[in-house]
């Protein structure tokens, strides 16, 4: 027997997951642009962050704008772990931007890696392969359905449809996300150049148009 | 300057009757104050480019009707006092020098119908006000970079030679940090009359802040102008002899010049009426509405008469094949006049051309033929395919295809229309129907003063292919962009970017482009000097191609087709008052290309 009691609850969590599922849509209302046009341009290019969902290296599911790109400084790469020609040079590239950045911007910068190859790459492979880059905390390795993995790349521009197994393509999307300032940049630039680039973006803020900072940069 | 509506709009009005105002800080950079006098703001309310209501994101803009807006037509920026520039570089050299000061800046501008769009522009406009110079007379420009906390620029002027330190290169060191500004001094003195202009440049975000609106015209005249003139071969729109009059029919007495840039923008916006620029789109992004000098599919009203026309492709990837059509479909003829360094030799006629992003094309159209009424009309048509920023997606249409009246997807449409409405005097007597000699300094570089490498099947000082890399990278031989190690510089520590040639002052070279990228198109732009193109050829085959209109003149923007090679001449002269040695860059005009890294570092010794 159903009993509307103890249903209720259960009803208002639903509904409540689901207003948050909206949220995480980008269903949210818009920021003006005209008094801060960095936060509209935020909210514009949520439209290429869909909150797909995802399970980390440690089968922990997430969400991928929520989780991963909601309010963060990222650099997300796109990688498998059978690949033999450009994740081996890419991975430990980002393994040292990564140690820079510990040291210049601690705990500021997250790092997200997708896999191309979900139906070979399980948690238990990705976990195995950031164990064999050493990488640090801050660094999800990511799987999940075909899909939605292609669609992400495909928000992204980040394949070639030149290259005919995985259309892998060797560039890093970068981003501060509450500013809405997202680039790609080429994954085998030398990791200072990669780091500087990135620590550059954690200087930007939200503010208003055009207003100048408090104290100088 | 911003008004009070203005700033009420960027949310920068404070409360208790308070202005927050740009004023200049002690540092000489502009900056922000709390300001109880207003009056003194009011006189500028007409620099206030807002129009219809403030809006919010909700809001909406929605295109306007083609054919509805007028031709905005960018203001010639006025000079300043230097003394209102603190710590401006002064010269006591006898050269006559003109100072100006523009302001990078966030604001609304007038495009929609419904919401103001916010752009990124110099002065708050989008285009940036038109800066003119004669040859010989040095310009110092002071940018202030108020776009807002850890916003970079760096500014170009594209055509010009200049000293590598003020050349605008997308090297940190060129970085004008946010709150700051940076004097740039432009000699002007090895440049002839062309036109030039002047945009962002920054590393990664060029394709972002020009697609904006950080983009202006940059004008420059000379004697040869007048000496035409002076041989009774006025050009149309010269400032001596052909004037713009006054006319009384349009709104305000407005007046009819008749010579006019005219720069040519895909641009996308959503529906709430703001730019949307995808930073993603790094083939080479295309806009689906069109915009010429800031508005979409404009109308300019015109005299029965010769007109000068200034084109720029301001646009970050789109290539277009543009003609002139009557309302009776009659094709008119073309008289190309000049390229991207300024006059050719000779007129040459056509009745379409092509222009790529960065390209310049100077035209006389003539508009005796036709009656003066209000329904003549002259559709300015798009007839290149393109929807992808790859390259184009086939050859140009016919000139006498019939195209949409408003462009769809594919670019291809009408884009302006010239409305012939009013009678006037053409006191231009260049007639380009008879060949005449427009430039006879034209520089004519020596190809025998080359040096030439056998490496290059001895064609060339230097080749330079622009590429395709594995995982899809943009290179130039095999190479990206290497900037070297980041700031802090100092004199132990400078600026090291990968240098890819040293080319020696005085010395002529003659530069291989070649496109191996498979497929794609690259606009290779290259700093510092104008070139000759010597010849284009299907790469690996001895076949040329001929070369275009406008190709046969000074040119810095190269179209490097697919498959194609250009083989460009020049030589690295210095102005006779200065010397222009340093880093300079070459790279991709598709602007998505060049932030992602298709660029080289040259240097000059």
């Amino acid at each position: 027997m159903l009993n509307a009691e103890k249903i209720a609850p259960t009803l208002l969590l639903v509904a409540a997951i689901a207003l948050f599922r909206v949220a995480g849509d980008h269903k949210e209302k818009p920021p003006d642009p005209h008094t801060d046009l960095q936060a509209y341009t935020a909210y514009q290019l949520r439209q290429h962050f869909p909150n797909v969902t995802l399970i980390n290296q440690d089968k922990k599911v997430v969400h991928y704008y929520d989780d991963l790109i909601k309010g963060k400084i990222v650099v997300i790469q796109f990688m498998f772990a059978n690949c033999e020609r450009l994740c081996p040079m890419v991975t430990p590239n980002l393994v040292k931007v990564q140690k820079q950045l510990q040291k210049q911007a601690p705990g500021k910068v997250s790092f997200v890696s997708i896999t191309v190859d979900p139906e070979h790459d399980t948690p238990e492979v990705l976990k195995a392969y950031s164990q064999k880059f050493q990488v640090q905390a801050g660094w999800q390795f990511l799987t999940g359905n075909r899909a939605d993995i292609d669609r992400l790349r495909r928000e992204l521009g980040v394949y070639d449809p030149e290259d005919k197994q995985f259309e892998h393509m060797n560039v890093l999307t970068v981003g501060n996300e509450p500013v809405g300032d997202w680039f790609g940049i080429r994954a085998l630039d030398k990791p200072d150049v990669i780091a500087y680039t990135v620590l550059r973006l954690t200087q930007r803020v939200t503010s208003s148009t055009g207003r100048p900072p408090a104290s100088p940069l | 300057m911003l008004n009070r509506r203005a700033l009420m709009k960027l949310g920068l009005y404070g409360g208790s009757g308070a202005l927050l105002h740009l004023t200049r800080l002690k540092s000489g950079a502009w900056g922000w104050a709390m300001d109880e006098d207003h009056d003194k703001h009011e006189k500028h309310e007409h620099d206030c480019t807002g129009g219809t209501g403030g809006g919010t994101g909700g809001g909406t803009g929605t295109p306007p009707p083609a054919f509805t807006r007028s031709l905005p037509i960018p203001a010639v920026k006025q000079k300043v006092d230097p003394a209102t520039l603190p710590n401006v570089p002064l010269f006591n050299d006898g050269i006559p020098t003109s100072y100006y000061e523009l302001l990078l800046l966030q604001a609304p501008v007038s495009i929609m119908q419904g919401n103001t769009t916010m752009i990124w522009g110099f002065d708050g406009k989008y285009l940036g006000p038109t800066l003119e110079a004669n040859i010989g007379e040095r310009v110092v420009v002071r940018i202030n970079n108020m776009l807002g906390p850890g916003i970079t620029s760096i500014i170009h002027h594209h055509g010009a030679h200049v000293t590598s330190e003020y050349d605008g290169s997308a090297l940190w060191s060129q970085q004008i940090q946010p709150a700051t500004y940076k004097d740039y001094v432009y000699p002007n003195d090895d440049d002839i009359a062309a036109t030039h202009w002047y945009h962002d440049h920054d590393i990664d975000h060029t394709g972002h802040n020009v697609f904006m609106g950080l983009e202006g015209c940059f004008l420059l005249h000379d004697h040869v102008e007048q000496d035409l003139d002076k041989l009774g071969r006025i050009l149309p729109g010269n400032p001596v002899n052909d004037p713009p009059v006054a006319n009384p029919a349009l709104p305000g007495g407005f007046e009819l010049p008749f010579d006019i840039p005219l720069v040519v923008q895909d641009r996308a916006f959503n529906a709430a009426g703001q730019l949307v620029y995808n930073p993603f789109a790094a083939r080479g992004f295309l806009g689906d509405h069109f915009l010429v000098n800031g508005a979409i599919q404009p109308i300019a009203r015109v005299a029965n008469r010769k007109y000068r026309l200034r084109f720029l492709d301001g646009s970050n990837a789109r290539f277009y094949q543009l003609s002139f059509k009557t309302d009776t479909g009659v094709s008119l003829p073309i008289y190309v006049i000049g390229s991207d360094g300024g006059l050719l030799k000779t007129v040459l006629t056509i009745y379409s051309f092509q222009i790529g992003p960065a390209e310049r094309i100077e035209v006389i159209v003539d508009f005796s033929s036709l009656t003066p009424g209000p329904n003549t009309r002259v559709f300015l048509n798009n007839l290149m395919p393109q929807t992808d920023g790859r390259r184009p997606a086939g050859p140009p249409l016919a000139t006498t295809a019939n195209v949409p009246q408003t462009p769809g997807p594919d670019g291809i449409g009408s884009i302006m229309t010239f409305d012939v409405q009013f009678t006037a005097p053409d006191p231009s007597t260049f007639n380009p129907k008879n060949p005449q000699t427009l430039r006879p300094d034209l520089p004519v570089f020596d190809p025998t003063q080359a040096v030439i490498d056998p490496k290059t099947n001895g064609l060339a000082t230097r080749d330079w292919r622009f590429e395709r890399g594995n995982g899809g990278e943009w290179l130039v031989n095999g190479m990206p962009f290497d900037p070297g190690p980041p700031p802090p510089f100092s004199a132990t520590n400078p600026e090291s970017p990968r240098i890819d040639a040293t080319v020696t002052q005085n010395s002529t070279e003659i530069w291989r482009l070649i496109n191996g990228s498979g497929g794609w198109w690259h606009p290779v732009h290259i700093h510092r000097n104008q070139f000759q193109i010597l010849d284009r050829r299907q790469s690996g085959s001895n076949q040329t191609i001929p070369l275009l209109a406008n190709e046969q003149g000074l040119k810095d923007v190269f179209a490097l087709e697919a498959n194609h090679e250009l083989r460009v001449i020049t030589k690295y002269t210095n102005g006779p008052n200065t010397t222009q040695t340093g880093k300079y860059v070459m790279h991709c005009h598709n602007v998505e290309h060049e932030d992602m890294r298709m660029m080289v570092v040259w240097e000059v010794v």
